[in-house]
């Protein structure tokens, strides 16, 4: 087996066992990293509802106290401006959603459906649970959840979400006096939940991944053809070169010329060796000779 | 002069305030027997009747610290009552937010069929042409009742509690207000009424302007409105029976206030018991 040929399957070997751990080491990271972005995402979201809930509360609903007495605004509710909020946000970003997942709730659209019940039956169950965060299968792939329980914490709630008789009349006629009441105290009514689809940041760690391995690929073919130029330069025409001399002069062609070296490397000073043990060769024989 | 702007201010039930708000065109005051026209930064006082125009909106602030609007198309009659000062509604809107600190005396705002007083509360009070209606917005509320005899039959009333008046029909009252009553009043009535904007240092008082005295038609509301708050016009009106179209609109209409028939026919003196009155009126115009 030629000595270039040994090298290369070494060299190939080497890359490979060395692309193969990088990647994997890298992929895991770059899944880690996106999981990590995407729960940052989500609380992102979660408390930018929180704040405009917040804001709604101690700004808006002062301003609409009095209207409220001739026709119910719901953007005096801070529950609805954090999901007008986020349907609005929606625009930009279609994938991502925020619901106010509630079992009884006064806007139908905030009915917790399916797996939600789960998620605020978890609450009801956990007095002390603060946040569940998990993954799911979506309609858009699989997407990540952030949830936290809406707890009656305040007994000013309990006016518009109690009975029929103690909420505004102007609420009844908006949203009807069949749903939204009976809340307790205490009570964890639903959740908020965000979801975060993974779609979008590992499709950014994936061609970030591949970048990687197309960088390591490149150095590598780089390397290679340096290796193998070097090694042609450098050891394997010069050890072809003295290999044809020392045929020569084996064959008894004594005045062949002798081989050219340069430079001070481990070749050139077997060159050098060579053509000293000819010369003194063809000194021997040439003493023989007379 | 002085004097005189003290007036009301010393007289118990007087009311005091000026205009911080007028929006639309400007409106008309009835000062004494004089026709008005106002805008953002005059006085209204006691006595005053004030009427709006029909894209009117005008926000006053009495002096002790109450707030009141008039809608569009209102008239508005400042009654100067010994217990309670009262805004007299003859058509139109108002709304009464008496006293927002919480300090102050009873003050009520009355129509014709329904009518409300206050210590510290809000009070919306529409009058139209067969309904009053009035609408408790906040605070504590005594609504103004009387039974078919004639007595006094308040009573307390309930936030958001909503009430109607018909001609010769109980009064009715609803957990809040009608659709139809809503859509009717001003918008910016929907609003707590702004205060402290007679403070601010960009307020400018603006007296109103004289325009001319009043006609028999100016007054012919006030004329004829209720009686127990006709009181002191025969003196306030009497000047202007020197005005002969004045006098013969009066002199056509006495059946609708029949205490000026002494003033424009006075019985003759006792010993000339034979004159028929109609002959010889007193204060009838000299030309
Ligand atoms: C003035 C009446 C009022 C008060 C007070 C009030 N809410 Fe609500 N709440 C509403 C209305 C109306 C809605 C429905 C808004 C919409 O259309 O989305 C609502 C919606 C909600 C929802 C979403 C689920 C649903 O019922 O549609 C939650 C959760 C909620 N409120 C919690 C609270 C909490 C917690 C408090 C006390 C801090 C509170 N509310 C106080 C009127 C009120």
């Amino acid at each position: 087996m030629k000595l270039i040929l040994k090298f290369n399957l070494v060299l190939i070997a080497v890359f490979l066992i060395g692309l193969a751990s990088s990647y994997y080491y890298a992929s895991r990271l770059a899944q880690r990293n996106a999981r990590a972005e995407i729960q940052e995402n989500a609380r992102i979201m979660m408390e930018s509802a929180l704040a405009v809930r917040a804001y709604t509360n101690s700004q808006i609903k002062p301003l609409l106290d009095t209207q409220i007495k001739y026709k119910f605004l719901p953007q005096s509710v801070p529950s609805y401006s954090a999901v007008e909020y986020f349907n609005n946000l929606r625009k930009s970003f279609p994938e991502y959603s925020y619901k106010e997942a509630t079992l009884n709730p006064t806007n139908l659209r905030d009915r917790a459906d399916g797996w939600e019940i789960d998620v605020v039956n978890h609450f009801r169950e956990n007095v002390d649970a603060k946040e569940l965060i998990g993954d799911r299968e979506g309609a858009t792939g699989q997407t990540l959840y952030l949830a936290r329980p809406l707890r009656i914490n305040d007994a000013t709630c309990l006016r518009c979400h109690s009975t029929v008789e103690s909420a505004p009349p102007t609420l009844i006629d908006q949203y009807g006096a069949a749903n939204g009441f009976g809340w307790q105290f205490k009570e964890a009514v639903g959740a908020q939940i965000v979801t975060v689809p993974y779609t979008l940041p590992q499709q950014r760690a994936n061609s970030s991944l591949r970048s990687f391995v197309y960088l390591l690929v490149g150095v590598f073919l780089f390397l290679f053809v340096t290796v193998n130029l070097l090694l042609l330069i450098l050891v394997v025409r010069p050890v072809r070169r003295l290999a044809l001399t020392a045929d020569q002069v084996s064959h008894g062609a004594m005045d062949a010329p002798d081989f050219a070296t340069t430079g001070g490397d481990e070749i050139a000073a077997l060159g050098q060796s060579f053509n000293r043990m000819r010369n003194s060769m063809v000194t021997a024989i040439n003493m023989l000779q007379e | 002069m002085l004097l005189l702007s003290l007036a009301p201010l010393l007289a118990g039930a007087a009311l005091n305030g000026v205009v911080t708000i007028a929006d639309g065109e400007p409106f008309t005051i009835i000062r004494g027997d004089k026709l008005l026209t106002a805008a953002k930064g005059a006085g209204i006082a006691s006595g005053d009747f004030i009427e709006t125009q029909p894209r009117n909106f005008v926000v006053a602030e009495l002096q002790d610290g109450s707030v009141v609007a008039i809608g569009a198309s209102s008239r508005v009659y400042l009654l100067e009552r010994a217990d309670t000062p009262t805004f007299v509604l003859l058509r139109g809107w108002l709304k009464l937010d008496a006293h927002p600190a919480g300090k102050g005396r009873v003050q009520s705002a009355v129509g014709s069929r329904l009518g409300g007083s206050t210590r510290q509360g809000v009070l919306v009070l529409h009058s139209g042409d067969r309904a009053d209606e009035a609408f408790h917005e906040a605070g504590a509320i005594t609504l103004l009742l009387r039974d078919r005899a004639g007595r006094r039959i308040d009573r307390e009333t309930k936030v958001n509690e909503f009430f109607v008046g018909e001609e010769r029909s109980p009064v009715t009252s609803a957990p809040r207000p009608s659709e139809e009553f809503v859509a009717a009043m001003p918008v910016p009535f929907r609003d707590p009424l702004p205060d402290g904007l007679a403070k601010s240092p960009r307020f400018r008082p603006n007296e109103p302007k004289f325009v001319r005295d009043v006609s028999y038609a100016d007054v012919n509301v006030l004329l004829t409105m209720p009686r127990e708050w006709r009181g002191g016009f025969v003196e306030r009106f009497r000047g202007r029976l020197k005005d002969p179209a004045f006098f013969a609109a009066m002199d056509a209409r006495l059946s609708l206030h029949p205490e000026w028939t002494q003033i424009l026919h006075p019985l003759p003196p006792p010993e000339q018991g034979t004159t028929p009155p109609s002959v010889q009126p007193a204060a009838a115009p000299k030309n």
